[in-house]
């Protein structure tokens, strides 16, 4: 029990630590502890070269921390709708929500717009495609989670086809490289000014997460008996997709696409710590946090130029999905 | 204690059940029968307030269901579903503690206090052994037995239970049965669902036959359990027989005297 936080505290800590030394700016570890740790207590900073201020504390902390949020926000997003919906193959992307964000991103790109439209255009979209997914699940008879999902299906089809009909009519020189960059996934943009609204939009809902977290067993009881507990479940679900889709939409809007590690981490995280919200909740954040961070390093250093990350996650992703399903996942 | 009053209920525009009207006492023990589809689980998620009543009103002692918080609800009627589907792994004792979701607060977890309960409600109902396994791979009879577990830490003065014993082999029915029986002589009021008219003999004190959506017969158990009435419910003939058991006991039970086929 012990052990298994240490394990993944130390994972946390360690993965974040070798990523302040990966890039192709080197440094030594003693140069940026000191560095840190003048920075840290306030201290003069001009001992310390303008070169490496600027490679640690401007590129490297700032990517760090978005990597982090965003690894977070993928692999607690996919605990929590799979509690919510029962079931254990739906992750962040069930409601449409990377479809939608997709299209945003691409329709921004496509007008030639500067990267902070492209992702308010992306936050947008993603938050728009939930609230198309809801609307369509409120127009059937009885509404309920499969309702709910197979409407985030049709709006997530809906939006990728839009994505591909603005790949046939970007200019393909210029514009189409960029969208099949952006939807591949990367950190290789991310800056100090993405820092305070990923902070705020992936931060805050993780937290208010972080803190109801055990009442999320109570939902993954399924409906009517989470009714029966007391429950008000239409109001907690809603609470929960509100809080994962303006994380998650923030998660795409500054990364693009990542695709698996919503659904690869939390399998993961319930094998190690067990299915109990209380402890699955903080484990998916420990390890979804620092698996993201790993893969961004990897994306840095495998090539000589910097390869999308989402290619990674996939590749590592689905064969080890594979794997883990082979192994059995303790469901039914 | 639980009373239903005046109560319609239709999914969609087909009516399932018009006009019904029920009243139980404190600590007894409630017995509703009808054949498949007549209404009984309806009516208990109604009585549960999990599903609402389109006319006509449910009253705890004399307070409006409806006008209560649903937490508050779950803290005075347990309801054990007739066959609980979680698809997570939890534990035994995970189960049993999302029992005190009523009790525990929406930023906090089960305090201490609340884990007391669950080991105690665990040890009362024999499961300290399964404690530590998972509920997805127990027996149908050791899952009824944890669900009742959790209604347990729940706390409830009623627990409604829906068809408890009709996923069991013959042993595992009895044991259910004597289990639920304890609880309501200890004083918990149950109202129970079955498919079966015997355990309505063995173990009612009350019975309510349920006959297309409306109520054939309501009373004490002798009086309700009459051949007559059992035809009616069931539409074909039944008989009702009585042996002798163990000290003389006499055990009433009833079989369908219909011709066998062929």
């Amino acid at each position: 029990m012990k052990i298994r936080n240490l394990i993944l505290l130390l994972l946390c800590v360690g993965s974040i630590f070798i990523s302040l030394f990966i890039g192709s700016y080197k440094v030594s570890p003693g140069e940026v502890v000191d560095l840190l740790w003048t920075w840290l207590t306030s201290g003069d900073l001009s001992r310390f070269s303008l070169l490496l201020q600027t490679a640690i504390l401007d590129i490297r902390l700032p990517r760090i921390t978005v990597v982090f949020l965003v690894g977070m926000t993928l692999s607690v997003s996919g605990v929590v709708y799979q509690a919510a919906f029962q079931n254990p193959l739906v992750s962040d992307h069930v409601l449409g929500v990377s479809n939608g964000a997709a299209f945003g991103a691409a329709l921004a790109l496509l007008f030639g717009f500067e990267m902070i439209a492209v992702q308010v255009f992306a936050f947008i979209f993603g938050i728009l495609s939930v609230l198309i997914t809801w609307g369509i699940s409120r127009t059937y008879a009885k509404s309920s989670n499969l309702t709910l999902v197979l409407s985030g299906i049709i709006t997530g089809g809906f939006f990728s086809a839009l994505v591909s009909f603005i790949k046939s009519v970007a200019d393909p020189l210029d514009k189409m490289p960029a969208i099949v960059f952006w939807l591949m996934g990367s950190f290789a943009r991310v800056s100090k000014s993405d820092l305070l609204y990923s902070l705020l939009l992936m931060g805050l809902p993780l937290l208010v997460l972080f803190l109801i977290r055990w009442r999320i067993n109570v939902l993954a009881m399924g409906e009517e008996d989470a009714k029966a507990l007391g429950m008000n479940t239409t109001q907690f679900r809603f609470v929960l997709i509100i809080l994962c889709t303006v994380a998650t939409a923030c998660a795409v809007s500054v990364s693009g696409v990542v695709a698996w590690v919503g659904l690869v981490i939390p399998h993961i995280a319930r094998i190690m710590v067990g299915p109990d919200h209380k402890d699955l909740v903080p484990a998916s954040l420990a390890l979804g946090g620092s698996y993201l961070l790993i893969m961004d390093d990897l994306a840095k250093s495998i090539t000589t130029s910097e390869i999308s990350i989402g290619i990674l996650t996939s590749l590592i992703g689905a064969p080890f999905f594979a794997y883990l399903l082979r192994k059995g996942t303790g469901w039914k | 204690m639980l009373s239903i009053r005046n109560a319609t209920f239709a999914y969609s525009k087909k009516a399932v059940f018009r006009d019904l009207c029920l009243e139980t006492d404190e600590g007894g023990f409630y017995c509703i029968l009808g054949p498949n589809g007549c209404g009984k689980t309806t009516l208990l998620k109604c009585l549960a307030g999990i599903l609402p009543l389109n006319q006509g009103r449910v009253y705890l002692n004399n307070t409006d269901l409806s006008q209560l918080h649903r937490n508050s609800i779950a803290k005075l009627i347990g309801y054990v579903m007739q066959e609980q589907e979680t698809v997570f792994p939890f534990t035994v004792q995970q189960m049993v503690a999302v029992g005190r979701a009523p009790y525990v607060g929406l930023w906090a977890s089960p305090s201490a206090e609340d884990m007391t309960i669950v080991e105690e409600v665990i040890e009362q109902i024999g499961l300290t052994k399964l404690r530590d396994k998972k509920y997805i791979e127990l027996s149908g009879g050791e899952k009824q037995l944890v669900m009742i577990a959790r209604v347990l830490a729940q706390k409830p003065k009623v627990l409604l239970m829906d068809e408890p014993a009709s996923h069991l082999d013959f042993k595992n029915q009895e044991r259910v049965m004597q289990l639920v029986k304890k609880l309501s002589l200890s004083g918990i009021t149950v109202i129970m669902t079955t498919h079966f008219p015997n355990h309505a003999f063995a173990y009612a004190d009350r019975v309510a036959i349920i006959h297309e959506g409306n109520i054939l017969a309501d009373g004490p158990t002798k009086s309700v359990m009459t051949e007559e009435n059992l035809s009616t419910a069931y539409e074909m003939p039944i008989s009702i027989l009585t042996v002798k058991g163990q000290n003389n006991q006499e055990h009433n039970f009833c079989v369908s005297t219909q011709k066998a086929v062929g």
